[in-house]
């Protein structure tokens, strides 16, 4: 694999991770003070995370996963890792930029999320939803390159 | 105020049907070869027709969801919509993925 693809992939993977922490951001001072600008910041560098993520990794899956990685997994011991882990990670991962934009977007126009419990609960919820979307596809991204060669 | 929260109801709405067509174009795909086939001679791989015509389905439905205005579901009932719909969504291909290998 060269140089590139490589960085590729790392930056893949950094750029997820990153993803992953701002939103944590997010949950943790949700309910702090003042802090709408904070969350906005947060939940934006997120969604530029996931987008960035998904072209960087897509690249890197269309150009070489496929013919590269992809036999030596179905040819060794878990060929189910690809057959089941990465087919659904490759999918579900495009849910991720879409949740995020809502996240960002239902915060930059939320001038009072903090007052109504039932909104800000369902922002809680979403946030939530996409930190855990995002921490299996990460899960599932080990599984698969633990699986090449074995 | 108004046209924050139509903006903000036609991007959440747009999000759940393009989660859901996600999905759709993903099993379907699966199912049905010639469907997968069109897809990568199309747009050079599968996934990046996926990828595309989710965005396109995005954009185009904002604009449809923001002139329908609908103006009697709460922005909390949409976003636990999109969470369902997410975690549901997740579940399918998930559980799609392992009958389609394992039977």
């Amino acid at each position: 694999m060269s140089y590139f693809l490589i960085s590729l992939l790392v930056s893949h993977i950094f750029l997820g991770t990153l993803g992953i922490v701002f939103l944590t951001g997010y949950l943790l001072y949700f309910f702090r003070e003042d802090n709408l600008g904070f969350l906005k910041r947060m939940s934006f560098f997120a969604f530029l995370s996931f987008v960035f993520s998904w072209i960087v990794g897509g690249y890197y899956y269309v150009t070489y996963y496929g013919h590269a990685v992809k036999p030596i997994i179905l040819s060794g011991e878990f060929p189910w890792v690809h057959k089941v882990l990465m087919e659904t990670k490759e999918h579900i991962f495009l849910f991720l930029p879409f949740l995020a934009f809502v996240l960002f977007i239902a915060t930059y126009f939320g001038k009072n999320i903090k007052d109504d419990k039932k909104l800000s609960y369902s922002y809680i919820g979403l946030c939530f939803t996409t930190v855990s979307v995002a921490l299996l596809v990460t899960i599932m991204g080990m599984a698969i390159s633990g699986a090449v060669g074995k | 105020m108004q046209d924050k929260y139509s903006i903000l109801s036609a991007i959440i709405i747009s999000s759940i049907l393009t989660i859901s067509v996600i999905v759709f174009l993903t099993i379907f795909g699966e199912l049905n070869p010639v469907f997968k086939t069109w897809l990568t001679k199309t747009f050079s791989h599968h996934w990046i027709g996926k990828s595309i015509i989710s965005v396109l389905v995005f954009l185009v439905l904002i604009p449809v969801f923001y002139v329908l205005r609908l103006k009697k579901i709460s922005i909390a009932v949409l976003i636990w919509l999109l969470v369902a719909v997410a975690n549901l969504s997740f579940g399918l291909l998930l559980a799609f993925f392992f009958f389609e290998t394992y039977f």
